[in-house]
This record gives C-alpha cells, structure tokens and sequence, in this order.
C-alpha cells in the first residue's frame, strides 16, 4: 500500500500551487479577524482538501490505468483502503495546517484565551471531512469521477426523501425532529464530539466494505 | 506458468473461448488481428475480468487469488494501460521501490537512461516508443518470473522494436522464466516465440512451434487446373486469388517433392495468419 500513497502524493504534488493557493487563502481568511474567527478556517482547508483528495481517483481514471494498477502487488482490498488512508491523511493535514495558522491569527490578535475553545470547535471537521470521503468515495469507485457525482446527488436527493418521510411518520407517533434537538441541546459538547466521531468511525467502516464489493466486482 | 483450460467470458457482441498454455522456458506469442480477443484473454490470466467458465492459472494459481507477493512474480506491460501520465520515470522508481522487493532503483534508472528516456520528463511528453520502451523497462525491472506483454512494440519504429525485443531476449537469458507476448505485427513474433497461438473472432484458429511453422507450413500458388492435380489432404485453406489460389499447407515437403513445378513458397506467418483468417476451409 505504501506503493500506492507515494503515487498518489507524488500525483498530488502536480496540483502544489492550487494547495498554495489554498493556505495563502487561509491565512488571509485567519489574519483579517474576528469576521473569521471561530473554526472557520480549519474547516474551510479541511474539506476543501479532502475533497482534493478523491482527484486521485481521476488520475487513476484517466489513461485507463485501473487495469495496470490491478496487475502490482496489490490487491483490490488494499486499493480501496489507500483511498480511504490518503484521504484521511491529506484531510488531518489540512486541518493541522488550518488550527495551526488559526491559532497564529489569535496570537497575533492577541486573544490566546480563544485558543482551547477554537481548538474543540475545529475538532468538529474531522468527523465531517471522513464522513464526507465515506459517502463520496463508494459512488466514484462505482460510477467513476464525473457519473459518481451524479449518483451521489440521485442519492442524496433519495435520502432526503427518506428522512422527510421519517420526520413525517414520526411526527405522527408523537417524535418530533425539535424534541429531538432539545434533548441533544442536555448533552455536554464532549459527548457531542464523541459521538459525532463514533458515526464517522462508523460511516466510514460501513462505506469501506461497500467500496471493498464494489471494486472486487468491477470488470476492468 | 500459465495454463487457460476452456476459458469462456461472453459479451454482447464478442465471445471468447481459449485454451492454452506457456510454459517454463518459453517464449509464446498470441498473434491477431485488431480485436481478435488477444487483451481479453489477458485480462483474464491477469484476473482483471472473471471468466464465465473455464479455468485459469497462473504460477498455478487461479489469478483472483494472487496474493501480492505472487504478483511480485509478474511483469505486465499493456497496450493501452500504464502509469498515469502525469508522473515521471523518478516517480515510478519511488512507486516501484515501495512495490517491489526485487526492485533496484539505481539500475531502473540506468536503464531508462540506456534507452535515453529522460527521467524528469513527464510520461505525457514522451513518444510512442518512449513510453512502450518504457512499460517494458518497467515490467522486467524487479527480477520477474513471468512477463505478460500485450502489444509491446504498437507503434513502433522497425529500430524500437529491435531494442526492444534485445530486450527480452537478454530478459529469457535467465533460466525459470517465461515470457507471453501478444502482437498484431507478426514478423516480431516470428523472430522471438518458441511457440504461436493465432487467435481470430476470440477463439484459437491454431499453436505451432514457431520452428514447425517457418519450417513445415508453405503456401501453393496455384491456377485453377493446377489446383483441380492437387493433392488436396495437407491443404489447410484456401483463399481465391487473381491467378486461381493460394493453398496452405502445412506439408509443403510433401508438395515440393510431389508438385516440383508449383510456385511453393515458406511460410511466413503474415501469409499463415492471413490464410487462416480469410481463407476457405478444406
């Protein structure tokens, strides 16, 4: 698998100015103050790279090279866990880089007493940005880059059907979505955080065996 | 090291059924035309589509269960299918070096300047040869067993070429490996395979030893009434020509002792491939 991340990151170094960019971007966002104060910054790198991460699969894509990355030592289980491993790597990068200049900004604003609190909210991206990956990437390793897209927004247009309906059906037996909301709001933001990292860990494991079938099946 | 037995896969519009086999020490060659059926009877020793039927081994293993140490074995160049385009030769060696335990860099690199491939170019910039030299430098860079070889030499000039099949000659020096080579240019199988399986409309028209084919096959040119005297039990096909025929025979021995005024000529594999595909079965 290390094969495959040296290509994969050696791949991505193409793009180095584009991630330039996107830090530059950052500090500008981080240095001009209090109207991006908050996690945003983190957040902002976080997805945007993460979502960066998946080009990869582009790159495999093109030139049909599937079928001669099929033919190393490497098997069709351990492609996909590379996605998932690259993904996750790029995504906590992203979001070091961002808490790291976010933090800077408040030094440099002099608001350190801000910093723990930044830090806690910024730790939110983390279980976004896999759960993210754990949604995109089945569809793209089925469907390839541009097809996936559409299929994943057939998808979420169909879960969204879903969920109204089971807001719906619960509303009739008496479960509201605001019920629900208040209950959460007694939670402490620990166990919020734990909980939103339990449903990435989740997500993501239930999103890996999907992708495991669906490239163990794909004819090349 | 490789052995199809009734290889089935079915398509809408196309159908394959194979048996064949390579083995130690050899040099074989899979030899059609454009579509013939040559890439997916390697996509399916190299477990890249699952067969409808039939079996498959490679270094007698069904190639969905390679592991990836026993893929380590394997040197694959395909014709339409490599490295993305974006990286360059320094980029595969890093990649290789992770993959491989037989991997040396030093020496891929080496030879990649033998061959006067730039190493910091990326692949996009290179020629045709360039890159073919390069998918074949590629696959036998980590001391493979076995090297699976679909249309190495596409879009060759005539010198590439010969470099190119150097190449595998020096490669088959070493005893234990096997090379499966396919190509739609028939006169670089001629001059390398041990043995040549021809395959038309997915499945396999014939195998002969590369010597028996040269040596024994021969084509009869033939008029109509010089066609009628003949002997017509070693004729294997037949394909109408302006003068009257032309006749395969693969007991051009027995025509020239028997026929000694005929026009009689050796068989190249070009005319047997030609033969075999469009002429009339006798």
């Amino acid at each position: 698998m290390r094969g495959l991340l040296v290509k994969d990151f050696r791949l991505l170094r193409q793009r180095i100015r584009f991630f330039a960019m996107l830090v530059v971007i950052a500090v500008f966002m981080a240095a001009s103050g209090s109207a991006y104060g908050g996690s945003f910054v983190a957040g902002y790198l976080t997805l945007v790279v993460a979502m960066f991460s998946l080009s990869t699969i582009s790159y495999d894509e093109y030139d049909n090279c599937y079928c001669f990355l099929m033919t190393l030592p490497i098997d069709r289980r351990i492609y996909v866990k590379e996605k998932y491993i690259f993904g996750a790597i790029l995504g906590l990068a992203a979001w070091l880089i961002g808490v790291a200049i976010q933090s800077g900004a408040l030094f440099f604003h002099h608001q350190q007493a801000m910093l723990w609190e930044n830090l806690t909210e910024a730790l939110v991206y983390i279980p976004i940005f896999l759960v993210m990956i754990a949604l995109i990437l089945p569809f793209q390793l089925k469907y390839g880059v541009e097809r996936g897209r559409l299929a994943l927004l057939a998808a979420v247009g169909l879960v969204a059907a879903a969920v109204w309906t089971l807001v719906k059906l619960g509303g009739r037996a008496g479960l509201s979505p605001a019920g629900l909301l208040a209950r959460m709001s007694g939670l402490g933001d620990g166990q919020i955080l734990t909980g939103c990292f339990l449903l990435a860990a989740a997500v993501t494991f239930f999103s890996f065996l999907i992708s495991v079938r669906i490239m163990e099946r794909k004819e090349l | 090291m490789i052995e199809l037995k009734e290889l089935c896969k079915k398509y809408e519009h196309f159908s394959l059924e194979v048996s064949m086999e390579v083995r130690k020490g050899c040099i074989t060659g899979l030899v059609g035309k454009n579509g013939a059926g040559k890439t997916t009877t390697f996509k399916a020793i190299l477990g890249l589509i699952v067969p409808d039927a039939g079996e498959v081994r490679v270094l007698g293993t069904d190639p969905a269960e390679l592991t990836p140490k026993d893929r380590q074995k394997i040197g694959v160049a395909l014709a339409e299918s490599g490295f993305s385009s974006y990286l360059s030769i320094k980029d595969i060696a890093a990649v290789m070096k992770q993959m491989y335990d037989d991997f040396s860099e030093g020496d891929f690199l080496e030879q990649c300047r033998r061959f006067e491939l730039p190493t910091d170019q990326r692949i996009q910039k290179f020629s045709t040869g360039m890159k073919a030299k390069l998918k074949v430098l590629t696959a036998i860079s980590h001391n493979a067993r076995l090297l699976i070889l679909d249309e190495p030499t596409a879009g060759l000039d005539v010198m590439a070429r010969n470099e190119l099949l150097d190449m595998l000659r020096e490669y088959m020096a070493m005893e234990e490996r096997a090379i499966l080579i396919s190509s739609h240019i028939s006169t670089d199988l001629e001059s390398l395979c041990d043995d040549i399986y021809l395959m038309d409309q997915g499945k396999l028209l014939l195998h002969e030893d590369t010597d028996v084919l040269l040596g024994s096959y021969g084509i009869l040119r033939v008029n109509p009434e010089q066609f009628g005297r003949l002997d017509h039990r070693y004729l294997l096909r037949r394909r109408q020509e302006p003068y009257g025929y032309a006749c395969l025979t693969k007991e051009q021995q027995f025509y020239r002792e028997n026929y000694p005024g005929l026009v009689l000529e050796k068989g190249k594999l070009d005319d047997v491939m030609m033969l075999m595909i469009g002429g009339e079965k006798l």
